[in-house]
């Protein structure tokens, strides 16, 4: 055959190539069917549990690796099942025993999940340097019994050690004789895996593929694929679940109107309450809030109603602690529950602290701004001049750090939010007296809360510890250094066709997601 | 020619080792503890102390800068801190999606710049003139961003045709050229209208040339007068633009990678610059300035060597 290109006949297939591929609709990248794509905002970095730092370091482990319980959705309670273990009971107040269940085996000829591999997994985290250590703080040595059978020892008793220690980050179960042989730890590439997908493929900064485990005996999993796509922003990501990029993606809580307005068709929307706990720290510390009467004039000026609707289109309502409000150990609301402006007043005026200018630090994001701008306008009523100092991240988490200088001394003001955990304790415990200069910002030191604190680890009664958990929230509102905002909102769109499971941190489970 | 070219290498490396010590500088002055922001509420002061001494931030910022130095001379720009990976083989693995995406994205909107400068100068002051101009100052004027988000909008979800994240599949050249499109175009937007004013600026001072007469003379028509004889010289100018415009489009490729979620030095740099990755940022600015002071000092250089005046004022 002769093949001859002329400048016309170059431009007629190209043109003609161009028209087909512009007519072809949805070309291959619109994975379906035996496929889940999810979206996260951030690449991983370390997989192995006692390196792991959030979002996609832990999203992957729930895939790979096992523990002994697993948390359930945090939609419908965040209650815990067995998992890897097959039983589990409380011998007493400090021994809890395990019984692996059978046929879970490592990948890499490493033979079976043994309880010699659970001690290694929370021995090698508690007291080290992890940042998952505190989940084993009480943790005092997993005896192992036989391959299959062990005996967890706690320091003394702690009731929530299941919900805290076991179901996540550090809690996940490696492999012993493959990280040791991988040099102690690892980072990107796990040594062996056990959990219903293996990791297939990591295009940095672009996706990771995990696949259905061939030698998982569990229950299996609904996808034979999970493809998790990186995209970091929120508007970005919702446009391309538009596009049909994904099966799930959080998204900015700021949408929810447009989408409730023009919601994607099949699509639905999640709208939840999440653990992330926001409030204003007021810093007793700092020589113009020494005085209680000035710190309750802001609780009493500060607008609730503002902050919620401008900030949050009114998804959730005002905290009254940093406890999970809907749950049991939540406090009913807060004692200074009503806005009262002209209390503000006569407070200040008490205090001699009339014409009082005050530096609020706050994030660079969005939300956090329009709070800190929402504050500013509400404690201008009562007088009080607010400048908000806007604060990139990593100079935001230096400033209350004893160890970076002495700028937490003389704070005033700062916008604050935690990532919180499923028992109150992993929410009050930076406020102890210990947390000075740590995370606890606001100077807040009561012997009264530390008491209560530790009481509250060894109680297992649910009213003593709602009763413990509640007087703990008097008195740090009662101290005048915190005002609750509230927990912020959980947005996530995804296939209505599609059950997700989200857990505590806000992140998915992908193993336990299905179609219905 | 020779003394030229080493005054101008000489040149380059002067400015790259004064980028890096701006960047140390920087370091030290710009506030935030990148162990508290990379592991969160819950780390201990133990594990702060451990993450500083890996970044290697417990030592003297002299004794960094020179550490810093007498490694890259030998292609060592150290280890990410978190992922433990070599910078360098993060830099390669990354590099190529950028200049990929930067070299279509010049590419097209040298193409088409060139063609809408042309046009503009071939139907000089008439409406079609003036109707270039304002869609060339138009283009200019719009981010890039916004441009990705509307590309998303029309091409991904409206319309479906091409993908609205990602940068293809690996080893799948056709799913890559799909993906490449959308930000290329994105990217490129701007460049188009820059492009065009620039090379009517350039055509019209070339049209009054006396080559240009002497084709006018001969009774050539204006087209070809413009395209053949014109336009092959006022394009000279814009070789010394590509240089810098690429340099420009590869560091604000950031904005396109993140809204399409194409991996690229633009989303490295910026994630190991908000988790203070230092290994990472310094690793990534060095090749970056290394690689665009290569790209200008080449261009300076292919100018030298076909303009003899640019080399003649440079000794002067």
């Amino acid at each position: 055959m002769k093949w001859t290109t002329d400048r016309r006949g170059f431009l007629k297939r190209a043109g003609a190539g161009l028209a087909s591929a512009v007519a072809a609709p949805n070309f291959a990248w619109a994975a379906e069917g035996d496929t889940l794509r999810i979206r996260m905002e951030a690449d991983f970095q370390v997989l192995d549990p006692w390196g792991i730092i959030g979002g996609l370091d832990e999203v992957i482990p729930r895939c790979t690796q096992v523990s002994l319980v697993r948390m359930g959705d945090m939609r419908e309670g965040n209650n815990w099942e067995l998992y890897a273990a097959e039983t589990l009971e409380w011998l007493d107040d400090t021994r809890l025993a395990f019984t692996l269940r059978e046929g879970l085996t490592w990948t890499g000829d490493y033979g079976p999940v043994t309880a010699e591999d659970v001690k290694f997994s929370y021995e090698r985290i508690a007291g080290s340097d992890s940042a998952w250590a505190y989940q084993f703080e009480k943790l005092k040595e997993v005896e192992v019994i036989d391959a299959r059978n062990g005996v967890i020892h706690l320091t003394e008793a702690f009731a929530p050690f299941i919900v805290i220690a076991m179901p996540y980050y550090g809690g996940h179960i490696v492999c012993k004789a493959a990280v040791e042989a991988a040099g102690g730890s690892y980072t990107t590439e796990i040594p062996a895996q056990c959990g219903p997908y293996l990791l297939e493929a990591w295009e940095q900064q672009q996706k990771v593929t995990l696949k259905a485990n061939p030698g998982w005996t569990g229950e299996k999993p609904a996808f034979e694929t999970v493809e998790i796509y990186i995209q970091a922003d929120d508007q970005a990501a919702q446009l391309a679940y538009e596009a049909d990029a994904f099966d799930y993606t959080r998204v900015a809580a700021g949408a929810v109107r447009q989408l409730k307005a023009a919601m994607p068709e099949g699509a639905t929307l999640i709208e939840a309450e999440s653990t992330r706990y926001v409030w204003l720290t007021v810093n007793q510390n700092a020589e113009p809030l020494k005085d209680i009467r000035v710190r309750q004039a802001i609780q009493y000026a500060y607008d609730s109603d503002a902050v919620l609707q401008g900030a949050y289109d009114g998804l959730v309502g005002r905290s009254a602690g940093v406890v999970q409000p809907g749950t049991t150990y939540a406090r009913e609301k807060n004692i200074i529950d009503t806005r009262d402006v002209e209390r503000a007043k006569a407070l200040l005026a008490e205090a001699g602290a009339e014409g009082l200018t005050l530096n609020l630090v706050a994030l660079t994001d969005s939300t956090s701004q329009t709070i800190a701008q929402i504050i500013q306008a509400s404690l201008a009523e009562a007088g009080i001049t607010v400048e908000i100092q806007p604060t990139e991240e990593a100079a935001y988490w230096a400033l209350g750090d004893k160890t970076a200088g002495d700028d937490y001394l003389s704070l005033e003001l700062v916008l604050q939010s935690f990532a919180g955990g499923v028992d109150p304790t992993e929410n009050l415990v930076w406020f102890r007296p210990d947390q000075i200069g740590v995370y606890n910002w606001t100077f807040f030191d009561s012997a009264e809360y530390e008491e209560l604190y530790q009481k509250s680890l060894t109680e297992r009664d649910p009213d003593k510890r709602r009763a413990m958990f509640n007087r703990m929230e008097d008195l740090m509102e009662e101290s005048g250094s915190f005002v609750f905002i509230c927990f912020e909102p959980l947005v996530a769109i995804h296939d209505a066709d599609l059950k997700p499971v989200i857990l505590a941190d806000g992140h998915p489970d992908p193993v336990r997601f299905a179609r219905i | 020619m020779l003394r030229y070219a080493i005054k101008r290498i000489a040149l380059a490396v002067v400015i790259l080792v004064t980028v890096m010590l701006a960047m140390y500088a920087m370091v030290f002055l710009v506030p935030g503890d990148p162990a508290s922001l990379a592991l969160g509420p819950r780390a201990t002061p133990e594990l702060k102390a451990l993450l500083r001494e890996r970044m290697g931030l417990d030592e003297p910022i002299l004794w960094q800068v020179w550490h810093f130095f007498r490694s890259a001379l030998t292609g060592d720009l150290g280890y990410d801190v978190w992922s433990k990976r070599p910078v360098l083989d993060q830099i390669l693995e990354f590099f190529p999606n950028t200049l990929i995406l930067g070299v279509a994205a010049l590419g097209w909107a040298l193409a088409l710049g060139i063609a809408l400068g042309a046009a503009a100068v071939v139907w000089r002051d008439t409406w079609a003139d003036r109707l270039l101009g304002v869609v060339s100052v138009g283009l200019i004027s719009v981010p890039a961003f916004v441009v990705a988000i509307y590309a998303i909008l029309i091409f991904a979800v409206w319309l479906r045709w091409l993908p609205a994240i990602g940068a293809g599949t690996p080893g799948d050249p056709a799913s890559q050229i799909r993906a490449l499109i959308l930000p290329a175009f994105a990217l490129g937007v701007g460049w188009v209208g820059y492009l065009a004013r620039l090379v009517r600026a350039s055509l019209l001072e070339v049209m009054g040339e006396n080559h240009i007469r002497t084709a006018r003379a001969f009774g050539l028509p204006e087209t070809r007068v413009v395209l053949r004889y014109g336009l092959r010289v006022a394009i000279i100018p814009t070789i010394a633009l590509l240089a810098v415009g690429l340099g420009s489009i590869l560091s604000s490729a950031v904005f396109v990678e993140t809204v399409f979620g194409r991996p690229g030095i633009g989303t490295l740099i910026t994630g190991a610059v908000q988790k203070r990755n230092y290994p990472v940022v310094m690793g990534t600015v060095l090749f970056m300035t290394a690689f665009y002071l290569f790209i200008v000092t080449a261009a300076d250089l292919l100018i030298a060597r076909l303009d003899p005046r640019v080399r003649d004022a440079f000794r002067r």
